[in-house]
């Protein structure tokens, strides 16, 4: 093992751009150059439609970069977590946080210990039986988050998860979240709209510009953990959040411009 | 709500008030033809059309059980050919566009137009295979057009978490795009069901004279000899096995749903 740990993700003048009307092509996100640390919990803002999501799934190889590259430490142990809960509608609680064993061929009674005990971990090992639309947003939520963790994934990357959620339940969601990052030290890319909540969950916090997403600020939250309500409430946690929002102001680097 | 019976589909009153309507509709119908003395071979009274049930019933029947066979096997078809061309479809964008118009030909040509030349090409000995074919083609269809929107509906982010778990073309079939079309497909076997019936009568019609004894050649031959209570007996007898298709199909529907989809959810109140 060397001093300098290698970093869990790092993208190296990250570029997608999509075509447009004619023989030009629209940019989308970057170019963008930047390294996750392992075992960081670190978030991605921006405005709606920078590009967040477009970055996160480059990151996770459901789209190819149009030029720069993606490195990923253990491609492998990589788990999703979507804006909407994405479960099968069709499926029980038990069988969509068990698809990821299903689908590595792995037989139901071989790891449903585990399917249960992921389902503990989230607080809904009495609904394993029941299916998606009979749960609450949040519920829906946090299988889903269950599912992602089964795998026990070196890197979770998490595509606004809570945005669609009420502010109490995001709070909660937010706080076992953290609970759980705390316990098992994956690397977290997480990718918010939302100043507030990317300061109060992350290390560091990554500012994208507008169209198309630049990295306009990498603000460190320097704050231990467990956090809590006091956290909120903290000279610390405003000074992190005006530290985003004024990044969150700058004027876009050109992409003539590379580190 | 979900440990209801799947059987329940109805409730009293959704059965009642419509036998209600319709035992007052017989009855203006049996006043009006004794009222006006119609003659029987214009319009029989619902009581001569129920004795001429009873009476020829059972000959009646033996030629239901002949056009239900053919209604029957041309579902199956339908079902199996429709659904298993759609998956097809699903996997390669280019058979879909080279062969997608065509079947869209086979709908839109009417049946009627195309029944005596099916029947020349198999030969008239083989009367029953002209009809499963053309009944086939009715039925086909609505299956086959329902099943690729549903293979294509699946959840965006599904697809890409199927992807992201490195499942194979097969399991994401199985797992994620046959189970996602499956209210699709069902709806689309409600029409076609129908449709197989529907089929089966008209290519018979077509067809018919004589080398088919089926129901439609019952009614032909029952108008032709002015037998016009044993003619509504045998449409009664086509009604009825059209509504159990129907039923028989919505309960399918509703077994298989009534879980998850928000179409077969019996709501509170």
């Amino acid at each position: 093992m060397s001093s300098v740990p290698t970093p869990a993700i790092s993208f190296d003048q990250l570029c997608k751009s999509y075509p447009a009307t004619g023989n030009r092509s629209q940019i989308a996100l970057g170019p963008l150059t930047g390294a996750i640390e392992q075992g960081s919990f670190v978030s991605l803002v921006g405005p709606s439609g920078c590009g967040k999501s477009t970055a996160l799934k480059l990151i996770a190889g459901l789209l190819t970069p149009s030029s720069g590259s993606v490195s990923l430490h253990a491609s492998d142990d990589l788990s999703y977590v979507f804006q909407d809960a994405t479960l099968m509608p069709w499926a029980s609680v038990f069988d969509n946080v068990y698809l990821p064993f299903k689908l590595a061929g792995a037989a139901r009674a071989t790891v449903e210990d585990k399917v249960m005990a992921s389902l503990e971990r989230v607080g809904l090992a009495d609904r394993a039986h029941a299916f998606p639309r009979e749960l609450s947003g949040g519920m829906k939520m946090r299988v889903s988050i269950a599912r992602a963790l089964i795998t026990e994934p070196k890197v979770l990357l998490m595509d606004e998860p809570f945005a669609a959620l009420d502010e109490f339940t995001r709070e909660k969601l937010d706080d076992d979240l953290l609970a759980l990052w705390h316990a098992q030290k994956w690397t977290v890319l997480f990718v918010t709209h939302s100043i507030y909540e990317s300061v109060y969950l992350s290390q560091r916090v990554m500012v994208l510009s507008q169209t198309p997403g630049r990295l306009i600020g990498d603000v460190v939250v320097d704050a231990p953990y467990p956090r809590d309500q006091a956290f909120r409430e903290s000279a610390a946690y405003f000074d992190a959040c005006r530290a985003v929002s004024t990044a969150m102001r700058m004027p876009a680097p050109s992409a003539e411009v590379s580190s | 709500m979900s440990n209801r019976s799947a059987f329940r589909i109805y409730s009293i009153d959704t059965l009642l008030i419509p036998m209600l309507v319709g035992g007052c509709v017989l009855g203006l119908w049996e006043f009006l033809v004794h009222i006006n003395d119609v003659p029987e071979f214009v319009l029989p009274s619902p009581t001569r059309i129920g004795a001429s049930l009873l009476e020829d019933g059972p000959s009646l029947l033996g030629s239901l059980g002949v056009t239900l066979k053919i209604t029957l096997a041309a579902f199956f078809l339908a079902l199996v050919g429709g659904v298993g061309l759609a998956v097809l479809f699903s996997q390669s964008r280019t058979l879909e566009m080279a062969l997608f118009p065509y079947a869209v030909i086979l709908q839109v040509t009417p049946v009627v137009a195309i029944a005596p030349l099916v029947l020349i090409w198999v030969g008239f000995d083989r009367a029953q295979l002209a009809l499963l074919i053309l009944a086939w083609i009715i039925a086909f269809f609505p299956i086959l057009s329902n099943t690729v929107l549903g293979l294509r509906s699946a959840d965006h982010n599904l697809r890409d978490l199927f992807q992201l778990y490195h499942a194979s073309r097969w399991q994401t079939l199985r797992h994620l795009l046959l189970p996602a079309a499956l209210p699709h497909i069902l709806s689309g076997m409600k029409v076609s069901g129908g449709l197989a019936l529907i089929g089966a009568i008209v290519a018979e019609f077509v067809a018919g004279s004589g080398t088919s004894s089926g129901l439609a050649w019952r009614i032909i031959e029952a108008g032709n000899r002015l037998q016009i209570p044993k003619m509504f007996a045998a449409l009664v007898l086509l009604s009825l096995t059209g509504i159990v298709i129907f039923f028989a199909l919505s309960m399918l529907e509703r077994v298989l749903l009534r879980r998850w989809h928000e179409s077969a959810v019996i709501r509170e109140g």
